[in-house]
């Protein structure tokens, strides 16, 4: 398993899509900082009460494009560097030559693990290079809750705990998309189940984050998109058992289809 | 030219055959908008046109302004509608290359050729999806007993006056020129496709669709085809149907010459 792990952790985060993927989040919060972050830092205490990082942040608010477009985009962004790898590994010789060579169902987690820790790092390293970038330029002060600068409310997801440690819950918060994408990202090798073209194995990430915010758009159950609601402003407001069943939802799946690939009798394809 | 209307022909038929599952999806989601639709009409109307039952998804959103404490959403109906015609039309041609082992381009013997025959492809798949929109929204309307255009000459839904505007007018409004800007980006898409890939192309066009929400400006055509942008209900002459009239077919032509030169000098080998 060891050396399943170090080659494909290689393969996933040593390639020019790895630092793509990264370069464009990072762009994008770049992008957001110039835009929105820096003309700020002479009105920072020209208000009543300092503006606070944990309202600016990328993260923090949903009134910006750059913000909006992280949050749509983000599953494509995590599943560039390594989404292919498994249908690629199917078609070609090097799935067949692991397999030989070791364990299979030790060769199919390790993907998996890989998928996950490579989306959740695509996922999360834009998050806390703009939330340390805000840092830099905007005080860390708590938020109030009566002053109505924030746009997360006390009864919201963790809300009690962003006005009393609002760091601690940025944190945690970034976790949970940690996490959320994370599971998503192993959709890429779930997707061998049921297509051979690479370029749907990357999306399928995508299209099932999209299924979910268009219909919960659409029919107006907001609390069901994750686009709204994984943003640590909650732009949608959701509850502890949706976000659970949606991440299950993901783990099961995953397992699911990790354990059909170890139980299929003729190789890899 | 002999191999023209052949490679045509297999193009098309072959983007169906290929894209069957996703055309499949396409005619639910269709189907779901088509159902979202007539319970908004029936909800806020009351009585059944056609107009009105393209309004939720043609209209888009108004023009979005920034501030501390507003809200950046996109259009429901509206993305949803335009994100899959991208996903559905994108895909094809890199697929073919990269993927088909470029059989066509190499019995074809031109790539000016391919290229075209790629372009035609797209046009003809945006306008069926368009054309099963509509067919839905028009068998839809029959079931309920409505009418075309509203007798009263109001869109109800959106509370938007149409007295003194034409046929023509509603139809290039309505249909036209959302299906004019379809086509041009979908060409876009396709020729940044063969050069980054499509599943980036497919994600800068999301991008610019986005950036079109967010932004009102005459150079982001996916303003052109949200109804709440057009001069003629937003009163700003910003986005007017006659620019978008202009600015799409001229995107069309400019991808499809982009696309011939550009593609003229890839080195397809590491591709096929």
């Amino acid at each position: 398993m060891n050396c399943y792990l170090k080659m494909e952790l290689t393969r996933a985060f040593g390639n020019k899509r790895m630092i793509l993927a990264v370069s464009l989040g990072i762009g994008l919060s770049i992008w957001h900082y110039t835009a929105y972050i820096f003309p700020l830092r002479d009105y920072v205490f020209i208000t009543g009460y300092p503006l606070s990082v944990y309202n600016k942040w990328l993260g923090g608010e949903y009134y910006s494009l750059q913000s909006s477009l992280y949050y749509m985009l983000v599953p494509i962004l995590c599943a560039l560097p390594y989404g292919e790898s498994w249908i690629c590994d199917c078609s070609g010789s090097m799935g067949g030559q692991a397999v030989i060579r070791g364990r299979k169902a030790a060769f199919v987690l390790t993907k998996m693990l890989v998928s996950f820790v490579n989306g959740a790092v695509i996922a999360v390293l834009p998050l806390l290079f703009d939330l340390a970038m805000t840092g830099c330029t905007l005080p860390a002060i708590v938020p109030k809750v009566g002053l109505g600068l924030s746009p997360i409310g006390p009864g919201a997801l963790l809300g009690d705990l962003f006005y009393e440690y609002p760091c601690l819950y940025t944190l945690i918060y970034i976790g949970i998309n940690g996490l959320f994408f994370g599971m998503l990202n192993t959709f890429c090798i779930v997707a061998r189940l049921f297509t051979l073209n690479r370029y749907m194995a990357v999306l399928t990430p995508f299209l099932y984050y999209m299924a979910f915010h268009c219909f919960g758009t659409t029919a107006r159950r907001f609390e069901l998109c994750p686009s709204g609601f994984l943003r640590p402003c909650q732009q949608f407001k959701t509850t502890w058992t949706i976000l659970a069943v949606e991440i299950v939802l993901m783990l099961v799946v995953s397992i699911l289809s990790a354990s059909k690939y170890i139980r299929e009798e003729q190789g890899l394809l | 030219m002999r191999h023209l209307p052949n490679l045509i022909l297999y193009d098309i038929r072959f983007s169906f055959r290929q894209n069957r599952i996703k055309w499949l999806f396409a005619a639910v989601i269709q189907l779901f908008l088509c159902i979202r639709t007539f319970d908004e009409v029936s909800f806020y109307a009351g009585s059944y046109d056609l107009l009105s039952e393209l309004w939720p998804v043609m209209s888009g959103a108004r023009e979005y302004l920034l501030a501390e404490d507003s809200s950046f959403q996109l259009p429901a109906y509206w993305f949803l509608f335009h994100a899959y015609l991208f996903f559905l039309v994108g895909f094809y041609p890199a697929a073919e290359l990269h993927l088909g082992n470029g059989q066509a381009l190499i019995r074809t013997c031109s790539r000016k050729n391919w290229i075209i025959s790629k372009w035609i492809s797209i046009i003809i798949n945006t306008v069926l999806y368009y054309g099963l929109y509509l067919v839905l929204l028009l068998a839809g309307n029959m079931f309920h007993g409505g009418v075309l255009i509203p007798g009263n000459g109001i869109i109800r839904l959106g509370g938007i006056p149409v007295f003194s505007r034409s046929r023509w007018d509603l139809l290039a409004a309505f249909v036209l020129l959302p299906l004019f800007m379809s086509v041009a980006l979908g060409e876009m898409q396709v020729v940044i496709s063969l050069f980054v890939g499509p599943v980036l192309a497919f994600m800068a066009i999301l991008g610019y669709m986005i950036a079109s929400v967010f932004w009102m400006h005459p150079l982001l055509a996916g303003s052109y085809s949200m109804l709440y942008r057009q001069d003629w209900v937003s009163g700003r002459p910003v986005i007017s149907v006659a620019t978008g009239m202009l600015l799409c077919p001229a995107l069309i032509i400019f991808a499809l010459a982009a696309g011939i030169l550009m593609f003229q000098r890839k080195d397809i080998l590491p591709a096929v």
